[in-house]
């Protein structure tokens, strides 16, 4: 069993690791997917799966995670949040049409932890490499 | 009573001061800024005269468009220079043909340095044991496929000493192998990366950057490198510096190719005949030079050298701005300054570039007079107003900077602008002297982008105009002083993680270029203290009476440049040491170091009525 990414249930209780909720429609390929994102930014991640949207399992995953950032994915989104906030639309939300997106997902949750810029140059708004965009405060 | 308008065309914007006249006593209304319209000094100028007047009426309290309540405009006599920035490398330049990966992927895998023959991941199979090996994989194979395809390799008695990965799965892959071997990923081109070619790949530990292929004589001991091959490697392995993964791949000796081109001699005419200075010799000797050949008639440079063309390209540039005969362009005035250039090395698989060291050139020309009189008659028949020219700019300048409180004569003023920085003296008896220099605003932007590698303008300039801070979490943001400021709401997943530029009103905007906020910061403040304070110096040097600083009693910063939020605490504290009350200007008490000259236009009227 790849140590990087544990189900709940099997692994370590308590570790330092960002948590993932999957609603009952995700595969368990979506679920690696997620855990190579984090395990490639070296970031350990714990999963469970519920029944819910993509937001709210957000929220409740970043309650459970120890290091404070979590992980929603069902109905085709991914939304990565952290405890500290309060929005029912998480910090970014990512549309999944291919693996890319997914694991984007969880290189963005591995970056939350590490407070380093975060990948979102699939997205429409994604930052982009050239020159610098106006971002309001 | 009479109502006089002072109106100063610049550059970039168009300034009005407007004042009432009793019984020779002049008292001011208001003031208006509005951008130029159209090349200063020509017929389109009108509207925005039109548009800045309006403005200024209408903060009076009059009518806007009642025009005729002006009995006069007065316009300023512009400086007649223009000026220009060009960058060069003065190192001699040795482009040599071998091919290498430099980048900074966020997440190289595993660590160490593994050397062997570049193989593609799908004829691994076709690799006899016991050959040393560097695998390539391209995107199409997962990081799972990847890994099983090498341990199935390995177990082959296939030697891999390292992988490089197309996908960003360094990490993954490095993580399912049984020994820990460098892995090297996000190699966009990783189809230009030669085949069955001697190569060595480099991953440093965390924090660490590449040691060995850094070093020359690492590179030469890893793939035998004779003396002269080893020179060549340089410009490579200097690319590599603060990497913390690199790749060279080792081409035959047949596609090496050389070129060197010599950095070149400048000659300065001066009043005793022609001086040379190499280039090389670096900024400090160009300028000793140029000081010793003031006031300089034309620079050239040597034909067939990096500074040759270089000078060819500013007089071609400065022609076409102009209007005048390349022969007729005559460069007065350079100010150099020692920099680093960016060269992109030829074989570079990810678009690096080597720094070589190189010199910044920002040279002045005069021009003709521009036909101002004509501009006065068109807003005279525009505006109905009589319009006339005022005086010349600088000298206009100077008495409207008089109006800043706690100055007297003698003062000196120095016009930061964007294109050349301008010195003017005024002096017990009314006279002024006055000096125009290369090298202002402009230069700073050249330099910021030249040293921190990139060619947006605007982001240039942003960075020259705005500090700087570190996106430390989603609600603080730590700025360059060190403070930490604490925000109610979440900031922007853009630029979290991020450096960023503090705009008006906390509005932040990221910094996409690859740099630590602490040099972005350093190259920023080095290059304004090496184009304003040395060229406040130069500038005052040469207006002071018999060249001495110390005997000007008072300074007052004006122009765009004396906006910026450092340069002119720079400017005052090197000042200061030599006993001058230098600061911002701000003038009539009011208007900041702006709207001097149309303020010195408007009181002109007065003096001239005495």
């Amino acid at each position: 069993m790849n140590p990087w990414s544990l189900p709940a249930d099997k692994g370590v209780p308590d570790r330092p690791s960002v948590f993932l909720l999957a609603s009952g429609d995700c595969s368990s390929e979506q679920i690696a997917d997620i855990g190579a994102g984090c395990e490639e930014e070296g970031v350990p991640l714990t999963w469970a799966t519920q029944t819910g949207k993509a937001g709210e399992l957000a929220k409740e995953a970043a309650i459970r995670s120890r290091l404070e950032v979590g992980i929603g994915l069902g109905n085709g989104e991914a939304v990565v949040t952290f405890r500290k906030l309060d929005s029912p639309c998480g910090y970014v939300r990512f549309s999944i049409f291919n693996r890319e997106d997914v694991r984007n997902a969880g290189r963005t949750a591995g970056r939350l932890v590490k407070r380093e810029p975060l990948p979102l140059e699939g997205r429409p708004d994604g930052d982009g490499s050239k020159g610098i965009r106006e971002v309001r405060s | 009573m009479s109502i006089i308008a002072g109106i100063d065309i610049g550059n970039s914007t168009t300034e009005v001061a407007l004042a009432e006249v009793v019984a020779g006593k002049i008292s001011f209304l208001s003031s208006a800024l509005k951008e130029t319209t159209g090349l200063k000094g020509t017929v389109a100028n009108v509207r925005g005269v039109r548009l800045a007047l309006s403005e200024a009426l209408e903060k009076a309290g009059l009518a806007r468009e009642d025009f005729r309540v002006v009995s006069r405009i007065r316009l300023n006599e512009a400086a007649p220079v223009i000026g220009d920035v060009a960058m060069e490398t003065v190192s001699e330049t040795i482009i040599t043909e071998s091919t290498m990966i430099g980048h900074n992927p966020s997440t190289p895998g595993g660590v160490g340095i593994g050397s062997g023959v570049t193989v593609d991941f799908n004829d691994l199979q076709d690799v006899a044991p016991g050959v040393d090996t560097v695998v390539l994989v391209p995107s199409s194979i997962d990081y799972e496929r990847a890994a099983s395809g090498i341990r199935k390799a390995q177990d082959r008695g296939i030697s891999i000493r390292a992988v490089v990965c197309q996908e960003d799965d360094g990490v993954l892959v490095a993580n399912r192998l049984k020994e820990p071997i460098p892995v090297v990923d996000e190699v966009r081109s990783i189809e230009r990366v030669p085949l069955g070619m001697p190569s060595c790949v480099e991953v440093a530990p965390p924090g660490r950057i590449v040691e060995f292929l850094s070093n020359p004589y690492d590179v030469a001991t890893i793939f035998s490198l004779s003396p002269e091959e080893t020179k060549q490697i340089v410009p490579v392995t200097r690319a590599l510096v603060g990497n913390r993964s690199a790749v060279i791949v080792r081409t035959p000796l047949g596609e090496v190719k050389e070129r060197r081109i010599p950095a070149g001699t400048l000659y300065v005419d001066g009043p005793a005949g022609r001086r040379e200075v190499g280039v090389d010799d670096g900024a400090e000797a160009i300028m000793s030079v140029v000081k010793n050949s003031m006031p300089v008639m034309d620079i050239f440079g040597e034909p067939g050298t990096n500074v040759g063309g270089m000078m060819e390209r500013v007089r071609r540039t400065m022609s076409e701005l102009t209007g005048l005969a390349i022969g007729e362009v005559h460069i007065r005035d350079i100010l150099a300054v020692d920099t680093v250039v960016p060269h992109k090395v030829v074989g570079g698989l990810a678009g690096e570039f080597s720094n070589e060291s190189g010199v910044a050139l920002a040279v002045m020309v005069e021009t003709e007079r521009l036909p101002m009189k004509k501009l006065a008659e068109a807003i005279a028949a525009d505006l109905g107003i009589k319009a006339e020219i005022g005086g010349v700019e600088a000298e206009m300048a100077v008495h409207g900077a008089l109006t800043t409180p706690g100055t007297k004569k003698p003062l000196a003023i120095l016009d930061l602008g964007a294109g050349s920085t301008d010195a003017s003296l005024l002096k017990g008896d009314d006279s002024v002297e006055l000096i125009h220099e290369a090298g202002a605003g402009n230069m700073v932007n050249s330099i910021i982008a030249s040293e921190l590698g990139f060619l947006d303008a605007e982001l240039a300039e942003n960075i020259k105009r705005h500090p700087l801070c570190k996106v430390e979490s989603a609600f603080h943001i730590r700025q360059e002083d060190g403070t930490v400021r604490f925000f109610q709401s979440a900031l922007p997943p853009e630029i979290f993680g991020r450096v960023a530029l503090i705009f008006d009103n906390d509005q932040l905007v990221p910094v996409t270029i690859n740099a630590p906020l602490e040099r972005i910061r350093q190259v920023r403040r080095k290059a304004k203290r090496e184009v304003f304070v040395k060229n406040s110096i130069r500038a005052l040097e040469r207006v002071a009476p018999a060249g001495n600083v110390r005997l000007i009693d008072y300074v007052v910063l004006v122009g765009g440049s004396a906006l910026d939020f450092e340069i002119p605490g720079m400017v005052t504290e090197e000042l200061s040491r030599f006993g001058v009350v230098a600061g911002r200007g701000n003038i009539r008490g009011s208007q900041g170091p702006r709207n001097a000259v149309a303020t010195g236009l408007a009181l002109s009227a007065v003096e001239k009525w005495k």
